[in-house]
């Protein structure tokens, strides 16, 4: 007899081709969306992009927090007039790939299946997704 | 403060907000509803409708913004308050101009929470913070400009600098020719961690009515007014711990006032501490809130309180919330008061 095995595919954070940035620590991560940070590191501001797909293992891996509190830290930031744009909800992975390829400061996570050339990995503390060490899944 | 009829307020918003269904606009809101149990002098058990807050947000070209919060409550009947009213240009990312009605930029709470129950950790606002309709002891609000900076250099430091009518002032018109000044400068150290300091610097003249240092619910009688002008300082400090199932907050302001005209400096405390911690959708809380005045203040009617604060908070979803709370509050003029409130709140 066999048990069936749940593989979880591993999450992996996008962005336009032509963002010069290759790396992202996870505390900048963090930060750009909880919306503490609005742009890059090179200046670009951040349009923030979320999967529904992988919401839920994302805001717990990444930010500790539940998919509700997410939204409502969002709801707080709108709310204190804060200079932040709630994220965008793309739970299509073609359309996501699609939306980063046509914007210059789109920043995404989705499984990595979904992703396609038309945008770039970034890699997080310098681990890629097919790195042992990798904490995004 | 000037209140407009309910109605009329009621019907602007929504006229605007079909002229600027154009641009990129956003009305949102925030009720409550209580009730609550007290063995205060007079006190009965009741039922409670909170502030009923529609806010208004709206990209008005780039770099241009706009923020509107208007509060309907009932005082005597149904009025509306203008809480905020803030045009915003921002040149940068990092920097903000902005002109209208604020919280004033001092401490976390003041500026984290405004006047949606649902966002707070506990059911009322910490004393320190109470609205100044409500009996609150500091200037939450006010009318003027406001510079601000967030997320600069790698410590992640903002700044808020705000010049603005003063104590006892209106938002139309200021009572005096000084302006209140409010410095702050916090650093967002890490996801987690705020901490942050201020400064706050009016002129109070004769005549503003004196208040009681500690909210008060029985028939107290009414303060005199300020007979001299005063110089009002203030300096204050927080730290917040917001992680995966630990909250914490402290905060503290130290009020100065000085006679103008020579005489004794008094000094008055205000501080709370909170701590929470998650369990699933649920957080059980204890706050712990202090107001300690200085007996010969001219502006403060010496009322200290403790106030102690067990409850806990129920997440049904981001847009619903209950909380439960025992409240036990010990004041110089009223004595111990005991309570447990009941709070229904939501987002829509």
């Amino acid at each position: 007899m066999t048990c069936p095995v749940t593989v979880r595919a591993q999450i992996a954070v996008v962005v336009n081709r032509a963002n010069p940035i290759q790396n992202l620590s996870l505390s900048d991560l963090r930060r750009l969306y909880l919306g503490q940070s609005v742009t890059f590191a090179n200046g670009t501001r951040v349009a923030l992009v979320t999967y529904p797909p992988a919401q839920a293992r994302f805001y717990n891996t990444v930010l500790g927090l539940s998919e509700d509190r997410f939204q409502r830290h969002w709801m707080e930031l709108v709310f204190q007039g804060q200079d932040a744009t709630p994220p965008k909800a793309i739970a299509v992975g073609a359309e996501l790939n699609r939306f980063v390829a046509e914007h210059p400061g789109a920043l995404a996570f989705v499984d990595l299946p979904a992703v396609d050339q038309s945008v770039k990995i970034v890699t997080i503390d310098g681990q890629a997704p097919t790195d042992t060490g990798y904490r995004l899944h | 403060m000037r209140r407009l009829p309910g109605p009329v307020v009621l019907l602007s918003l929504l006229l605007a907000a079909r002229a600027l269904s154009a641009q990129e606009t956003q009305i949102r809101g925030f009720t409550d509803v209580t009730a609550s149990a007290s063995d205060g002098i007079g006190a009965h058990s009741t039922f409670a409708l909170g502030q009923y807050d529609l806010y208004i947000t709206s990209a008005l070209a780039p770099k241009w913004s706009f923020l509107g919060e208007s509060v309907f409550e009932f005082d005597e009947d149904f009025v509306v308050d203008v809480e905020r009213l803030i045009i915003s240009y921002r040149p940068s990312s990092h920097i903000q101009v902005a002109i209208g009605k604020h919280h004033t930029p001092f401490g976390y709470w003041n500026n984290a929470y405004h006047h949606g129950a649902l966002m707070q950790p506990t059911i009322e606002r910490p004393d320190m913070f109470l609205f100044e309709d409500d009996g609150g002891i500091l200037p939450i609000h006010t009318t003027g400009l406001l510079i601000a900076g967030r997320d600069l250099t790698p410590l992640h430091l903002g700044f808020d600098a705000m010049v603005g009518n003063g104590i006892g002032s209106t938002p139309i018109s200021d009572n005096n020719v000084a302006k209140s000044v409010t410095l702050s400068l916090h650093s967002q150290v890490t996801h987690e961690v705020k901490v942050g300091v201020s400064y706050y610097d009016d002129r109070i003249p004769p005549g503003t009515p004196q208040i009681y240092g500690a909210p008060v619910d029985s028939t107290l009688p009414g303060g005199d007014t300020v007979a001299t002008a005063l110089k009002q300082q203030m300096f204050g400090g927080y730290a917040v711990y917001f992680g995966r199932a630990l909250e914490l907050m402290a905060e503290y302001q130290r009020v100065t006032h000085v006679p103008v005209a020579g005489g004794t400096t008094t000094t008055n405390d205000a501080f709370y501490v909170y701590g929470g911690y998650r369990i699933g959708k649920l957080v059980p809380y204890v706050r712990y809130d202090g107001l300690l005045f200085d007996a010969a203040d001219l502006y403060y009617l010496a009322d200290d309180s403790h106030l102690l604060v067990l409850g806990g908070r129920y997440d049904f979803a981001a847009t619903v919330q209950v909380k439960l709370e025992y409240q036990h509050r010990s004041t110089t003029f009223e004595g111990k008061v005991n309570a447990v409130t009941v709070q229904a709140a939501i987002g829509f």
